[in-house]
């Protein structure tokens, strides 16, 4: 009698969760058939916009109710006991059972039965099986509730990104959006590496193959350390600088290679862009913390519509943090915390880059004359764009600039400064160095002035690079002054298709005929 | 006290006899079942069956396989109630006074053979059918009850019904079961004619169940443990052989005068009981209210004269209950 008592009680659970889980698939149906109605609504503009989370708190907890009706609904014994003979194919042994035990028949026959029964292995849910009707209901139910997620994240773009950004960024260009702000969002969590004492080594190990090099300017061992060290550099910048998009890895990856072919020790354009990218990203920031206090939410979203044109990455940070907070003072509050990580990567990717420079400029002097002269006949006669990536060159210019006059014809030329077009030398020593202009104030100077922000620090950062690369930056730890070599044929180019303001022009103009000067 | 080794005894006894009847009787598996039902029931059986079939051979195989009382009638045109059921003669005895004694008719057996019930007149009929209803019968004031086991087994020939008195239906509900003998298959012939071809002696019917141990057979039977789903099951069954019953299926409403009655619904659920005996199980099972369907029903539908005329079987409408009504 046991045995059967407890398996009724089994039975009879099974039977409550089946009717919870019927009750529960119709109250969602319905609910969900009403919910993709409001949403549908909300989506046209019939009416406004829907508070998601009270909703999806309401769904789930009418689901729950729903359950619990059907849970606690009676139950026809009877009936299901005879629905489990039909299952189990037990022909009517439970039913039969039951009825004995309530005294239904004679009793004689009911301990005779039970050792019939406990022969039969009875599996609840094989007994009661989730009927067809509540499958297809349970699909619905699913269909629906996708159907609505999908208009939800339409709705709310920072809905889906909560749960799945990778499902996201698969699915819509609006969440490719939300998912590369998580990527700057993640990469921003990650703490900046501590440069201090990786610097010093860095400096230390520099100094020493300086020194080598003023012994023997062709001494291999330390022109490879300077090698090692710049590839460590290399590799310490790339961790500063914001992470590229998924979908510009191709491009990102052809300008590495071409730049590596033309000049392994220039830093490559990824790194470069990387950190112009970084400035373009803080300024687009500082600019929106600057308004966002006296600006209303319509003010404010309108902004980001309209940065979102000219400043991609900084108008869908900004936006994902909008999303994600909804409330003005905390949106201020998260984007000065973004801004402060953010300039303090800048700061460091500054340091490191300053460095860099302090190697080449150690580096440049000493390489062999043949491997200047190669690299030189492969510069072109104009600047490249920066989407050439500074290295890509015509094949017929490259033949044109291997057709050069030599190093004496070049001084010659350099002494004409009207003239502007063509290569020349500078003999730098340490005093005529710290003669020249402060780059470093210029560049300070440009970020005052509005340009637009395609061509701003990106094309400067070129123009400086080309400056700046054949500049000793440390005049006092250069023991055997050579002369740098100065291109002024780009110089020109850059100035003329650069966007420098008028009064910048004449500034940096003068500064290259400083040097000729010198 | 029931205990399952009793049952099971009393099982195995009636598989014996199934076995000794089959020593017998070739094929027929299924006349031999329903007839051991009946007797398992102790309700009375109508069979139905051209003559030749082994009608005859296979009740008084049962008679002696029981070790009970057999009585064979033939009825004819011109069969009395008397012949049935007995008499009441002057006698005189030693003294020489006379005085009125009752001699037994073939009735007073345990299994009484109706050899073509259908040739009696309705007279004699009725006469024997009121003594299966009341198992008993009163002569000139005096009742008489039968002894139990009492069981009846009228045949009838489905042809030459010429000069036959066919059954009123109201007597016909009152049989059981009808049986309808089939014709034996090709390889059952051929063992009949190894069997009983040659003209050797039959083997001596041996018995094997007593008359006491029937009648307890019978008691346990009746209380057989059943369900009630089994019960509405039954039920339903046949309310719709009903032509006004709105279960009913399109075949009943349109060819049946009369359905089955409430006794159709009894004999469904005892023979049932009886057939899960048999069948060694411990409870009535849906599968064997269906085993005893046709028997059950095939002679309690009255068809209307659409049906009649058009020749529609009754087994066909039968067979629209059965595949419409499902238990639930």
């Amino acid at each position: 009698m046991h045995g059967f008592e407890t398996l009724r009680a089994r039975l009879e659970r099974r039977q409550r969760l089946l009717n919870g889980l019927t009750a529960a698939s119709w109250t969602l149906l319905i609910s969900l058939g009403i919910t993709v109605f409001v949403f549908v609504g909300s989506a046209l503009g019939i009416w406004g916009a829907v508070p998601l989370l009270p909703w999806v708190i309401a769904l789930a907890l009418l689901g729950v109710l729903g359950f619990g009706i059907g849970w606690l609904r009676p139950i026809d014994r009877i009936e299901l006991l005879f629905r489990a003979d039909h299952s189990l194919h037990s022909h009517e042994l439970l039913v039969t059972l039951y009825e004995l035990s309530l005294g239904q028949g004679p009793k004689e026959f009911l301990p005779l039965l039970e050792r019939r029964l406990e022969r039969l292995s009875v599996n609840p849910a094989q007994a009661l099986p989730l009927g067809s009707g509540d499958r297809w209901r349970w699909a619905a139910v699913a269909i629906l509730s996708f159907f609505c997620m999908s208009i939800a994240s339409f709705l709310q773009p920072g809905l889906l990104s909560l749960h799945s950004s990778d499902q996201s960024s698969a699915t819509a260009p609006a969440s490719q959006g939300v998912s590369r702000a998580s990527q700057l969002l993640e990469w921003l969590q990650t703490p900046p590496p501590d440069l201090a004492q990786k610097l010093a080594s860095v400096r230390e190990r520099l100094e020493r193959a300086r020194h080598e090099l003023a012994l023997n300017p062709n001494d291999p061992r330390a022109r490879a350390a300077l090698h090692q060290l710049h590839a460590e550099l290399l590799t310490e910048q790339r961790r500063l600088v914001p992470p590229s998009p998924p979908t510009d890895t191709k491009s990102n990856d052809d300008a590495s290679v071409t730049e590596g072919s033309s000049n392994e020790l220039r830093p490559p354009q990824q790194n470069s862009s990387g950190a112009a990218k970084l400035d373009q990203i803080v300024q687009g920031l500082r600019s929106i913390l600057e308004q966002a206090h006296r600006l209303s939410q319509e003010e404010l979203e309108q902004l980001l519509k309209q940065l979102r044109e000219a400043n991609p990455e900084a108008a869908t940070l900004a936006g994902h943090l909008w999303q994600q907070t909804q409330i003005p003072q905390e949106f201020q509050r998260r984007l000065e915390e973004v801004l402060r990580e953010l300039e303090a990567r800048q700061a460091l990717h500054e340091q490191l880059e300053h460095l860099q420079r302090e190697l080449e400029s150690a580096l440049a002097p000493s390489e062999p004359q043949t491997a200047r002269e190669e690299e030189f006949s492969q510069s072109p006669p104009t600047a490249p764009s920066p989407a050439e990536g500074g290295s890509q060159q015509a094949p017929s210019q490259q033949g044109s600039a291997s057709t050069q006059a030599p190093h004496s014809q070049e001084r010659s030329e350099e002494s004409q400064p009207s003239a502007g077009a063509g290569r020349g030398t500078a003999p730098l020593d340490p005093e005529a160095a710290t003669d020249l202009p402060d780059l470093s104030k210029l560049r300070e100077r440009s970020r005052t002035i509005p340009l637009p922000p395609s061509a701003r620090d990106e094309d400067l950062d070129i123009l400086f690079e080309i400056v700046s690369l054949e500049l000793p930056q440390d005049p006092q730890g250069v023991s055997n002054p050579t002369p740098a070599q100065i291109n002024y044929e780009r110089v020109e180019a850059a100035l003329e298709m650069l966007e420098i303001p008028y009064e910048l022009r004449d500034a940096v103009r003068q500064y290259f005929l400083s040097l000729s000067r010198h | 006290m029931i205990t399952e080794k009793r049952i099971r005894e009393l099982q195995g006894k009636f598989h014996e006899l199934i076995e000794e009847i089959r020593s017998v009787i070739i094929g027929h598996e299924e006349v031999i079942k329903h007839v051991l039902i009946g007797l398992l029931c102790g309700q009375h059986l109508l069979l139905e069956g051209v003559p030749g079939l082994g009608k005859t051979l296979l009740v008084r195989t049962l008679g002696r396989a029981l070790g009970l009382k057999f009585a064979r009638i033939q009825f004819t045109p011109d069969l009395m109630p008397a012949d049935i059921v007995g008499t009441r003669i002057l006698t005189e005895d030693d003294s020489g006074r006379r005085r009125f004694e009752f001699v037994h008719g073939p009735i007073f057996a345990h299994l009484v053979l109706a050899d073509e019930i259908n040739r009696a007149t309705p007279k004699t009929q009725s006469a024997l059918l009121e003594a299966m209803q009341e198992r008993s019968i009163t002569v000139s004031g005096e009742t008489y009850t039968l002894e139990e086991p009492f069981m009846v087994l009228a045949t009838q020939n489905p042809i030459e019904m010429e000069g036959t008195y066919p059954l009123p239906e109201a007597q016909i509900d009152r049989f059981f079961f009808k049986i309808v003998l089939r014709y034996p298959s090709l390889g059952e012939l051929e063992q009949i004619l190894q069997r009983h071809g040659g003209g050797q002696e039959l083997r001596p019917v041996r018995q094997v169940l007593t008359r006491e141990e029937l009648l307890e057979a019978q008691q346990l039977v009746a209380q057989w443990p059943t369900a009630s789903p089994l019960r509405r099951y039954a039920a339903q069954l046949v309310y719709a052989t009903q032509p006004s019953s709105e279960i009913a299926p399109e075949l009943v409403k349109k060819y049946v005068e009369y359905g089955a009655s409430p006794r159709a619904a009894l004999a469904l659920i005892w023979g049932a009981k009886a057939h899960a005996f048999l069948s060694g199980e411990l409870h009535t099972r849906i599968v064997d209210v269906q085993a005893v369907f046709y028997p059950s029903l095939i002679h309690r539908i009255i068809r209307n004269f659409r049906g009649e005329a058009e020749g529609i079987p009754v087994e066909q409408i039968l067979q629209q209950v059965y595949e419409q009504i499902r238990p639930a």
